[in-house]
């Protein structure tokens, strides 16, 4: 009879609460912000649904004290069946508390098509269900009146989407949105354990789960791997969904909290108390994304519930309640903030955050100092329950620290409130509450290394899928020829800069902007310009020293970012800094870098020998390179430059500091190497240099193109190299306009 | 010297400002380019620091006066001032050494129209400067915790200048002694086999003084027999040597308000002289050691033995074993690691057997040899975190060659392994002949150490490539460069991974010999790939990023 009772309750708030849905219709503003009235009903309803459960979990259920199946208030079998129900019912509630603030399909179809039918079966086994809380079949007591009012409402808004989809007629794939609604559930199932459980189906057994034992370091794996494997499967997820599994995690953590851990009948076990608090704390920063709350709880909590992974201060064994409550419980407080952040529903706490956390943890400190001068001393503590509050009123941090027990006992402040002896260890709390900023801030320094850590990770992820495809391009892009091949055949015989810019870190200013240049063979081309004008630059990028920011630039047909190896065999270069090994000799050195290009062994010794001899360091050659003079150093990078025989030779600033013997001798080389047939690019201030040796000059200033001339034009116009070098070096601003410069350019390539 | 009309003096004082300005440059124009809130939260963290370790001195003194009933005194404050100081004077001068004589920027100052003492004397203070803020972090809130502890009126009087002078003997004595240091140290580069013998004459001298003066030690050493016994030998000890610090003992009476008339006139005077000292005997020579740094060095032939190689690999690795042997410092350094790594060992190992450890047995052995071995190991395998930003200019070289250049990584690697693998051998083979540990718990250790110390040399190695500070070296040249934040931070690496190595190794052992042993050298292999593979892979990536 009172089956039948209870489920017409439940078929009667079902249709009322569909009823009134589809009455509700248009929207609602409020403080401008619109709501559609039905939502904004069935939200309501999910509150109700959330403060009339909360108060029942509080109350005390007869099973939760039971050890095993036999002995109990129902039969074996029966107390099986409850027990597993008691959980699916759990899960049940939570997921129709949040049924209406997240559009999520398997969530929808699980309390349209499962949820009721594990409501109903509540109402099916009604009386064990009673006996079981209550002890008895007392239909009529408190607590199974709100239960049965908590699983009407919960009925009522499941039940009224059920109504929804029948009226839609909407079962297409009926079974599969079963099938993904029940393994969606079967996720969560888990974390929604009533933490009684273990200790009523298999009594009390397992090892002690402290000291590190088999079991204790089972337990940390699983508190540490959760985090791990809950980031790894929900970091895709949309928004919506991350935050739904947070809300979902911190609804089951506050659910068995109060279905067991906060004794009814005792102060301490009230949320007050580190994880306990963080607990609690965490469902309504989720819910409310309460920052201040959420970086207390980042900060602080996590901390602590590492400590209590690592050294719990319970003796219990594996399947007590107990030690259920308390991993549960920690694993929640270490794993749920730091999951917050790493899913990106709360951000990196910046200094403002901070600022923000210790504002809460001070009220936080400040109530639990005054709630236990208070309740230690308050006639209200009829039990007498020691209530100690974040460790602020025991001997607990003294006992460790025995150099602080005077700043306990010497600073004590007391006075009479009423019938109670306030009591505050104030400079003792005030130690306390400055330890624990100082150590948010050096958790704060732990997370910003893990921050950067996590980061250095993806980037190296995100490169290394930048550089396959890139390399998949380049094939794509040469259409089945070998890599070895030139990307672009036609300029073969040519350096080529296209459009080329060049930007160093930390600046937005570019040292090269935009430059376009072909170099032929057989040319000996030379690049002036200022300090700083961007010449080296542009060397750097085209030898491969540097990175090119904007543009390409092409050696041989190879472009040098993409097909940099190629590009580099056909090349040698002379640095302006004396790049060589001072501790090796000017042999090794030269047989290094032949290595490098490798060169045959007869070739190497043959140029070694001719070049050695052009430039008269054959003496010297077996000398340690420190011991060289600077003319020397620079005669042995000529060298090294020369023994590949390259097809492109490229100087920066080759004549500086040399004595006119070495720089004839390194001007001959120069001349004779374009004369067999190769390029030979070189940057220079010694105007007259530039103009005895080359061919065609370019002039560029402030990180531009001024003009490309061949050298016998300009002296053919009458103008000395060194007066137009000076025009625009010392008047970049009074250059030729752009259409001009390129037609220059233009027109002196063609004329090569 | 006029400037916008008005006379400028030319005085020394002006050419001495400006000449520590430009060596501070750089590191003063890197903070102007932080912004306002970002100095102020750094200087923030720094006053951290620093109330950190005044807290650690606080409760540690505290500590050993409770527990061990030792007695605050002037002559431990004096013992301890000397001992830090020595340790202070000797890091000083290497620190001097690269600073003064090899750092390249002299080639530059020296072109300056300044006389040499005034770069000396800049140089110096630039260094003395830099002391000073080291010392905010160390002696600073060590003095004030004692001076909290038991310090009187005077304490707090004599504080600043104490503590301005503690910081600047170091940098004068190291001056000093920096002189003859330098012209020792290029005898023995040039004279190889004058260095060898000295090296192995010091190696059976402090052999032998070690086995003599353990020998001395009861065995079994029962600390808590030998309690009481202990700590007044180690008050005597600190007194006599307290007897032996003249100038800290004024220091000392300074601070305890002990004749002050004569104390104070005392410190100064010594001080004083030793400053006159510097100024006089160490700047003439100032010049001639850093110009025969500067001039080219003297005709060093080699004879040509170059072997072609079609590997990359080979080519790189016989140019960096060539450079190792002919680098006089990193030669010395790994020198150092392999002869006395074992003699350290030794010793420990020597003191842990005289200990009763009959409860935990070989396991608290192992352990410790582990947390010992990689510690130090890994301070040293730390040069690795500036092994490619050592190349400098040479750098050059690599990214215009036509080969896949990176490998020259590897080439380093293999060079910084051999030294590693030279000296865990040398290491097990002394701890095999020393100690009573079982021949199996020795070669899984040896294997253990080997993996974690590769892994670390990864780890440092991955530092550099993430972070070149090939710029720097290029400046400053290999010796220039002092504070290179990613050798710091592999030491800090290398800290960490050896305590918690250590750790581990005792908790797992004591699970099982077996079983602790198969699961200690799996997270060893672990640790090993991962540093492998993310070295690997951060080279692939960042090596062509890598420029100047």
């Amino acid at each position: 009879m009172n089956q039948i009772l209870l489920a017409l309750g439940f078929a009667a708030s079902a249709f009322l609460i569909w009823l009134v849905g589809s009455f509700l219709k248009g929207e609602i503003t409020i403080r401008k912000k619109t709501y559609a009235r039905k939502d904004l009903f069935l939200k309501g309803l999910s509150v109700l649904l959330f403060l009339l459960y909360t108060p029942y979990l509080f109350s005390f259920e007869v099973v939760s004290d039971q050890v095993g199946l036999s002995g109990g208030v129902n039969t074996p079998v029966v107390t099986v069946l409850t027990g597993l129900l008691k959980w699916v019912t759990y899960f049940t509630l939570a997921a129709t508390m949040v049924l209406a603030f997240f559009e999520k399909k398997p969530l929808a179809d699980f309390a349209g098509i499962i949820a009721p039918v594990v409501l109903l079966l509540n109402a099916v086994f009604l009386k064990p269900v009673t006996v079981s809380i209550v002890g008895s079949a007392d239909y009529f007591h408190w607590q199974i009146v709100l239960y049965a009012i908590v699983l009407s409402l919960a009925f009522g808004i499941t039940g009224a989407r059920t109504i929804e989809l029948i009226k839609q007629k909407d079962f297409s794939a009926f079974f599969k949105r079963l099938g993904k609604a029940g393994l969606w559930s079967l996720v969560y199932l888990p974390a929604f354990l009533p933490v009684y459980l273990p200790q009523l189906f298999f009594g009390i057994i397992g090892d002690e789960t402290l000291d590190f034992t088999l079991t204790h370091r089972l337990l940390i794996y699983i508190s540490f791997a959760f985090p791990a494997l809950a980031y790894i499967a929900f970091r895709k997820k949309s928004k919506d969904e991350r935050l739904l599994f947070l809300i979902m995690l911190s609804l089951s953590g506050f659910m068995q909290y109060f279905c067991y851990t906060a004794h009814r009948d005792s102060l301490t076990n009230l949320p007050l108390h580190l994880c306990n608090t963080a607990i609690v704390l965490m469902l309504f920063a989720y819910v409310f994304r309460w920052k201040s709350v959420f970086y207390f709880t980042y900060l602080v909590n996590v901390l602590g519930a590492f400590c209590a992974i690592l050294l719990p201060n319970t003796s219990d064994v594996l399947t007590e309640a107990g030690v259920i409550g308390f991993w549960y419980n920690h694993t929640y407080a270490f794993a749920l903030p730091i999951l917050g952040v790493a899913l990106g529903i709360f951000e990196r706490p910046n200094i403002k955050l901070m600022y923000g956390a210790i504002a809460a943890f001070s009220v936080y400190v400040l109530a639990a100092a005054v709630l236990n001068g208070w309740l230690n001393n308050s006639p209200l503590n009829v039990n007498g329950d020691e209530v100690d509050y974040f460790f602020l009123y025991s001997d607990f941090f003294i006992d460790k620290f025995a150099w602080a027990v005077p700043l306990k006992y010497d600073f004590i402040w007391q006075f009479q409130l009423g019938d109670t002896l306030m009591t505050f260890y104030w400079v003792y709390n005030l130690v306390i509450w400055a330890v624990f900023v100082a150590l948010m801030f050096a958790i704060w320094g732990v997370y910003g290394l893990l921050y950067k850590t996590s980061d250095a990770h993806k980037e190296l992820a995100r490169r290394k899928k930048l550089m396959r495809f890139d390399h998949a391009q380049l094939l794509k892009e040469l259409g089945g020829r070998s890599i070895k091949e030139p990307l672009h055949p036609e300029g073969a015989t040519m350096i080529k800069i296209t459009n080329f810019s060049k930007t160093y870190a930390g600046t937005d200013k570019k040292a090269v902007k935009d430059l376009n240049l072909e170099i032929h063979e057989g040319e000996v081309f030379g690049f002036i310009g200022h300090n700083g004008a961007g010449k080296s630059t542009t060397i750097k990028s085209l030898v491969g020293i540097q990175s090119i920011t904007e543009g390409s630039i092409e050696v041989q047909g190879y472009d040098i970012a993409r097909q940099p190896l190629q590009a580099k065999l056909n090349m040698g270069y002379v640095s302006d800094n004396h790049a060589v090994y001072e501790n090796l000799t000017g042999r090794e050195y030269i047989s290094y870098v032949a290595d490098l290009y490798m060169v045959s062994e007869k070739d190497k010794n043959e140029r070694i020998e001719k070049y050695a001899k052009m430039f008269g360091l054959e003496k010297a050659l077996d000398n340690e390179i420190k011991c060289y003079s600077h003319g020397m150093k620079q005669k042995t990078m000529v060298i090294g430059a020369l023994i590949h025989n390259p097809k492109v030779w490229v100087l920066d600033e080759p004549l500086t500091g040399l004595d006119p013997t070495s720089s004839w001798q390194i001007k001959e080389c120069m001349r004779q190497h374009a004369d067999e047939g190769n390029i030979v690019f070189f940057s220079s201030h010694v105007i007259e240099v530039v103009e005895k040796v080359c061919d065609r000059i370019a002039i560029i200033a402030d990180g531009k193109l001024q003009r490309v001339d061949r050298v016998e034009d300009i002296k053919k116009e009458g103008l000395s190299l060194e007066q137009l070098y000076l025009q625009y070096a010392q008047h970049p601003e009074a250059k030729l306009p752009a259409s001009e410069i390129a037609a220059t350019a233009e027109e002196s390539v063609q004329t090569v | 010297m006029k400037e916008q009309g008005k006379e400028i003096k030319n005085t020394p004082l002006r050419r001495i400002k400006y000449l520590m300005l430009l060596q501070m440059g750089e590191r003063l124009r890197a903070k102007k380019t932080q912004s306002g809130k970002k100095r102020a939260f750094i200087a923030f963290l720094k006053v951290c620091a620093s109330i950190a370790v005044f807290a650690v001195a606080y409760f540690a003194l505290g500590y050993f006066r409770d527990t061990f009933q030792m007695k605050l005194s002037k002559e431990l404050l004096i013992s301890i001032l000397f001992l830090t100081q020595l340790v202070g004077i000797i890091s000083a001068i290497g620190s001097i050494l690269s600073i003064l004589y090899t750092s390249k920027e002299n080639t530059m100052l020296l072109a300056f129209p300044c006389k040499y003492g005034e770069i000396f004397i800049s140089k110096l203070a630039v260094f003395a400067l830099e002391e000073v803020k080291k010392s905010c972090f160390f002696i600073f809130p060590f003095l004030i915790a004692y001076g909290v502890l038991v310090g009187g009126a005077a304490y707090w009087i004599f504080l600043l200048p104490v503590w301005l002078m503690l910081c600047l003997f170091p940098v004068v004595i190291g001056a000093i002694l920096s002189i003859p240091c330098i012209y020792v140290k290029r005898f023995l580069e040039k004279h190889m086999f004058l260095y060898a013998l000295l090296i192995g004459t010091l190696l059976v001298f402090a052999f032998v003084l070690l086995t003599v003066l353990l020998s001395k030690l009861p065995t079994p050493v029962r600390l808590v027999a030998i309690y009481g016994k202990f700590i007044v030998a180690v008050e005597e000890f600190l007194a006599s040597l307290s007897r032996l610090a003249v100038w800290y003992i004024f220091l000392g009476n300074l601070l305890f308000g002990v004749k002050i008339w004569l104390f104070l006139p005392l410190a100064l005077v010594v001080f004083a002289a030793f400053g006159a000292l510097c100024f006089y005997f160490a700047k003439p020579f100032y010049f001639k050691a850093v110009s025969s740094t500067v001039e080219a060095g003297r005709n060093k032939r080699h004879k040509p033995r170059h072997h072609k190689h079609n590997n990359i690999f080979l080519t790189f690795f016989r140019k960096e074993i060539k450079l190792f042997v002919r680098n006089s410092q990193s030669l010395n350094s790994a020198v150092f690691t392999i002869l006395t790594f074992p003699l350290l060992s030794y010793v420990f190992n020597f003191i842990l057997a005289a200990i009763n450890t009959n409860v935990l047995g070989d396991f608290l052995s192992v352990a410790f040899n582990v947390m010992i071995t990689l510690s130090i190991l890994s301070t040293h395998n730390a040069n690795s975190a500036s092994a490619l930003s050592s190349e400098g200019n040479e750098f050059s070289i690599l990214k215009t060659a036509p080969s896949n250049t990176m490998i020259i990584a590897w080439a380093k690697i293999a060079v910084a392994e051999i030294v590693n693998v030279i000296a865990l051998l040398t290491t097990f083979v002394m701890l095999t002949i020393t100690t009573e540990l079982s021949l199996a718990n020795l070669g899984l250790m040896t294997l253990v150490l080997f993996l974690m110390t590769s892994g670390h040399i990864f780890w440092s190695f991955q530092l550099d490539v993430t972070n070149p500070k090939i710029l720097d070296y290029a400046m400053k040249g290999g010796d220039g460069v002092v504070n290179n934040s990613n050798v710091a931070r592999a030491v800090i690496i290398g800290f960490f991974t050896a305590t918690i190595t250590g750790v581990l190794v005792l908790l797992l052992l004591m699970d099982g010999f077996v079983s602790g042993w198969v699961r200690i050298i799996l997270l060893a292999a672990a640790f090993f790939a991962a540093r492998l593979y993310l070295f690997r892979s951060n080279l692939k990536v960042y090596f062509n990023d890598v420029q100047f």
